[in-house]
């Protein structure tokens, strides 16, 4: 038998409500991934939280006790128990997402939330369960690799997310100078999983489109993940995001330099390849080398 | 209003847009003829039912039947909404769904009602003010409204024309589950006095949008090849992608993916708000 009332929120926390774990499951491969949380009244009864038009919020209790996998009908995957909050939401990274931590910390900035840094710090280190953060680590049902999972705010799992978003973009870019398909593809569904505006979702369907992914998959990515674009506006995205893949991989390029012969290299010359070069000063430096070695 | 600015707009001699407004007839035509069969596998995770190859009743996979008139419906069939994914029980979770195209009635058995048939035969029903009835009761009252599968589609139109002065508004799926699409003309019209908002003011337990959508139940087994939309988590997109490239080798049809929103997180709750979004896009109202 099911009941109804009505719920007391302060400050966010949603009375003698807790989450007790999230719905679905999470492989490694599929991170970041936002999950929805399994509410639980002080007696660990099954609740589902809905809102009236108004915007106040409703418990539907179950007489379900949750206690673990097999208690509710379906996939779900229990954490330690948090308080509820209105809007909280479990935020998944798994090992990928550890591995570029460092340059997570990188994007650090002053004005960022405290909920934000003691993540970052609490995922930096060996400890399983956050203190003063609602987050542990989970051995993925898998059995690939870790996954540290936070219970937070919206505002914060983007925060996070965009920075990995950042992380993403770069490497997407710089992925794209080898043309590899398989190596494109994957960066650019890491992109996916971490986009957080529609730039992002412009990328990677333009990374997709310049590997020969089919064109209604990749026009079906861009439609759900633009989708409040006008189809004029993802048209242009895409292309200008096509640009920013083919300028990547043009600085890549080796540098077209037409060999001087014997004597008739000068400073000049040097300058204007290295000029054309992502990484002119090693040219410069090479060349340099080259020079006294003719020169010699 | 009714479907303002559906189709092309013509002009206003003052060069203004007019909206085109269509009979509710008409835009209940097209939703009775194109709305795909929603399923929910609360049961399982996408990654693991996206192998199954069909959906299959407790029966066709092998448990015996209950004796029971409600058992034998329940055990004998798969369920599926001729509307937004509204399976909800604070017991059931999952984060994903399948859509099935219309094509999958043809010459399977099966019946509909114009609400959530659990929620009136179960032992402990929801729907008011029937829940005081007697299990017999309450079962005839189903078999009373019961549609056989090949003419639900024809009682589905009417009952748009007769219930909503918009029929699109069947679809609301973005708000709270206890208003989204509510009747304006409920039949019976004592429906919404007892359920949904009004309900939960009144009673401590009553149905939520469950008792106006439409339930189409399938007789043993619904086959993945009649799949036409696969609605996952954000982060599933390229799993589904493979998953729908593989039905459309197999079917030769189209199967498209939808996403939730990149910044919403996957539940059962979150799958019903887009649902909505999905079936207008499907339909194409």
């Amino acid at each position: 038998m099911m009941s109804h009332r009505s719920i007391e929120v302060r400050d966010g926390v949603l009375g003698d409500l807790w989450v007790a774990g999230f719905h679905g499951e999470i492989e490694p491969a599929l991170t970041p991934a936002r999950r929805g949380p399994v509410w639980v009244d002080a007696e660990s009864h099954a609740v589902v939280v809905t809102e009236g038009q108004g915007g106040e919020l409703f418990a539907e209790i179950s007489e379900t006790v949750v206690r673990g996998r097999e208690s509710l009908e379906g996939a779900w995957t229990p954490t330690h128990r948090y308080p509820a909050t209105s809007d909280g939401l479990f935020l998944i990274l798994g090992p990928d997402e550890r591995w570029r931590l460092k340059e997570v910390f990188a994007l650090s900035h002053p004005g960022e939330s405290s909920g934000v840094s003691q993540f970052l710090r609490w995922m930096a280190s060996d400890t399983v369960q956050g203190k003063g953060v609602s987050a542990e680590r989970q051995r993925s049902t898998a059995g690939d690799g870790d996954l540290s999972i936070w219970y937070c705010s919206p505002g914060d799992a983007d925060e996070v997310t965009r920075r990995y978003g950042e992380v993403y973009t770069r490497e997407l870019l710089k992925i794209a100078r080898e043309a590899d398909a398989t190596n494109i593809e994957r960066a650019a569904f890491r992109l996916w999983r971490a986009s957080t505006t529609v730039e992002d979702i412009y990328l990677v369907a333009a990374a997709l489109q310049k590997i020969g992914y089919r064109k209604r998959r990749w026009e079906e990515l861009l439609r759900e993940g633009a989708r409040e674009a006008t189809s004029e506006e993802r048209a242009e995205g895409v292309e200008k995001a096509a640009r920013s893949l083919e300028a990547a991989r043009e600085r890549a390029a080796p540098p077209v330099v037409s060999y001087p012969r014997r004597g008739e290299l000068r400073r000049p010359h040097l300058v204007k390849c290295a000029a054309r070069s992502a990484s002119g000063h090693h040219l410069l430096a090479a060349a340099a080398r080259a020079e006294a070695r003719i020169v010699a | 209003m009714a479907n303002a600015g559906q189709g092309k707009s013509p002009r206003t001699t003052s060069g203004a847009p007019r909206a085109v407004l269509r009979p509710a007839s008409a835009v209940a035509h097209e939703v009775a003829e194109k709305l795909p069969f929603v399923h929910h596998p609360a049961s399982a995770r996408f990654p693991e039912w996206r192998t199954w190859g069909s959906l299959k009743s407790k029966v066709a996979r092998g448990a015996p039947a209950g004796p029971s008139a409600p058992e034998q419906l329940r055990d004998h069939h798969v369920f599926t909404y001729a509307g937004p994914s509204c399976y909800s029980k604070s017991s059931a979770v999952g984060d994903a769904a399948a859509y099935f195209d219309p094509s999958l009635e043809v010459g399977a058995a099966g019946s509909a009602t114009p609400f959530d048939s659990g929620a009136l035969v179960e032992p402990n029903p929801c729907i008011h003010p029937w829940v005081t009835l007697t299990e017999g009761e309450r079962w005839a009252r189903f078999l009373g409204v019961e549609v056989a599968l090949d003419r639900w589609r024809e009682s589905f139109k009417d009952w748009l024309v007769r219930c909503y002065d918009d029929p699109v508004r069947y679809l609301e799926s973005e708000g709270d589950p206890y208003s989204d699409g509510e009747p304006d003309r409920p039949e019976p019209r004592e429906l919404t006095e007892h359920n949904g908002v009004a309900g939960r003011a009144k009673y401590p337990r009553c149905a939520d949008r469950r008792a106006w959508t439409w339930e189409v139940r399938f007789r043993d087994e619904i086959g993945f090849q009649h799949v036409c939309v696969l609605h996952v988590p954000h982060e599933h997109l390229s799993a589904a992608q493979d998953l729908a490239d593989q039905i459309e080798a197999a079917s030769r049809r189209t199967v498209e993916v939808r996403t939730l929103p990149r910044s919403v997180p996957g539940s059962a709750r979150e799958i019903y708000r887009d649902s909505g979004r999905v079936l207008r896009e499907v339909v194409g109202v």
